[in-house]
């Protein structure tokens, strides 16, 4: 695949209060790719993308998003730049009703007209959005929660989107259309990075992975290589 | 062990549970399922006395616990853990296992709380090593619970419980698996087993499939906080109403 590389990080150290939770982490996301990092608890999965999304400065190391150097940008800026993240546990704003949270997904954009023709496509493409367009975000459901979330990150047009956990309390019919919606976002044209706990599942949507531990790479492979390998499977799905 | 009678909670004009009824038979392990907002773990903080119920009554080894605080529940010997983290971020992870096992902690004030605190973390306990040993978590038991990952706070959390003094006999635990490694969460799966077999009740409020099938004797299934089923979890797992309210497909 000579696809463009989204992004390269490349033997990145970073972490807390002058101790690595990354040390010497390197990988890559091309366009159009779903991939997903797992590992242990503690391995610095989240860190990651604190790192890349500019609430943690690298230490030291390269982070290139679209051919340009960004270790070290402010959150701001990467958002700027076509990078949306969708933290770990709920970020919908609970008192603002579904539409505001979509319409401030699009706030930092210009393009006003095009803004609302973006989120008319968005409310097509997750009927629930117009369902509960005036409902307040905080009396959703926790999957419904993560839907708008997500919906709301497409309205700034990422280049690359980076979801923490999102299958994070949901029931097991919720998680499974949370998945499913994620590989539609990726078909509608969207590169995605994914965390997961349920690295099975995240797995089965990738078309690559990474393993890590312990703040390093162990692991890489596609999705079914390492669904298929015996080590991965013992240390890191659960057998 | 416990039962539950006729259980019902209103919040404003939202019925949260509506009569629900089910026992829990000292040394089995009883998962409580069910699709986000069912009704789950407003359950469970009734029964651990955190919120007042509306209707029917909740008994513990016979006696009615219903419109006991909370304190007063845990020392009767219900433990608890919570679905988010109740932990003292700025305490090491072992200073957090230590004051659990401060005896006659629980219900004493804050302020005898706090004074004991300069107190904990001194004596060596073969047993908070052995269960820090047991999640791998041994190397990070001076660092700030808080600086932990989520995944890892888990885990304190559910040690936590397993150090209440006095001893719990019945633990109600609020999604233990969420968040963590599915290898931890064989892990977690044995570990409960175990304390089973050394006598200890649980109820488990939980979404990850393996947790239910593997451990649990019995399952619930809430849907808007009807119990809608009740059975192990192989037969529940079939149920078609059960299918189309929270397992999907």
């Amino acid at each position: 695949m000579a696809a463009e590389c989204v992004l390269e990080m490349e033997q990145i150290c970073a972490g807390y209060g002058g101790y690595d939770v990354l040390r010497g982490v390197s990988l890559r996301v091309f366009r159009g790719e779903i991939v997903s990092v797992i590992g242990p608890n503690g391995a610095g999965k989240s860190t990651i993308f604190k790192t890349i999304f500019g609430f943690l400065r690298p230490r030291t190391g390269h982070i290139r998003f679209q051919g340009a150097e960004i270790g070290g940008l402010p959150p701001d800026r990467m958002a700027e730049r076509g990078l949306a993240y969708v933290p770990q546990g709920r970020s919908v704003f609970p008192h603002m009703t579904v539409w505001e949270n979509l319409e401030l997904g699009g706030y930092i954009r210009g393009d006003r007209t095009a803004l609302q023709a973006d989120l008319e496509a968005v409310a097509a493409r997750f009927p629930l959005l117009r369902e509960k367009r005036t409902a307040l975000a905080g009396a959703l459901s926790g999957g419904q929660q993560q839907v708008v979330e997500m919906a709301r990150c497409l309205l700034l047009r990422p280049s690359l989107m980076l979801v923490d956990e999102p299958s994070l309390g949901l029931s097991p019919k919720f998680a499974e259309m949370i998945f499913e919606t994620i590989r539609q976002v990726r078909d509608a044209g969207t590169t995605i990075m994914l965390v997961e706990q349920n690295a099975r599942r995240a797995l089965e949507i990738s078309d690559r992975g990474y393993v890590l531990e312990l703040g390093q790479n162990r692991y890489e492979g596609t999705g079914a290589e390492l669904l298929a390998s015996a080590d991965v499977k013992r240390l890191y799905l659960g057998g | 062990m416990l039962t539950l009678a006729d259980v019902t909670k209103r919040f404003g004009g939202i019925l949260a549970l509506d009569g629900v009824s089910f026992q829990v038979r000292a040394g089995c392990i009883v998962g409580l399922i069910g699709p986000n907002g069912s009704g789950k773990t407003v359950m469970l903080n009734l029964i651990s006395g955190l919120s007042r119920l509306d209707g029917g009554q909740i008994l513990f080894r016979g006696d009615r616990i219903d419109g006991l605080p909370p304190y007063a529940v845990a020392r009767r010997g219900i433990g608890r853990t919570f679905q988010l983290l109740k932990l003292f971020p700025d305490l090491t992870v072992r200073q957090n296992l230590e004051l659990m096992r401060q005896p006659r902690l629980m219900g004493s004030n804050l302020q005898t709380m706090l004074a004991s605190l300069p107190r904990v973390a001194t004596g060596p306990s073969a047993e908070i090593d052995a269960l820090l040993e047991m999640v791998g978590l041994h190397d990070k038991q001076r660092e700030r619970a808080g600086s932990l990952s989520y995944g890892q706070q888990k885990l304190v959390a559910f040690l936590n419980v397993l150090c209440m003094n006095p001893e719990p006999e019945l633990i109600l635990l609020d999604e233990p698996a969420a968040g963590v490694n599915p290898t931890m969460i064989n892990t977690l799966i044995r570990q409960v087993q175990h304390f089973r077999e050394r006598g200890k009740t649980f109820l488990v409020v939980e979404h990850d499939l393996k947790v239910i099938m593997d451990l649990c004797d019995t399952v619930v299934v809430l849907d808007h906080g009807r119990r809608i089923a009740e059975g192990p979890p192989a037969k529940v797992r079939q149920d078609p109403a059960v299918m189309e309210a929270y397992f999907g497909r």
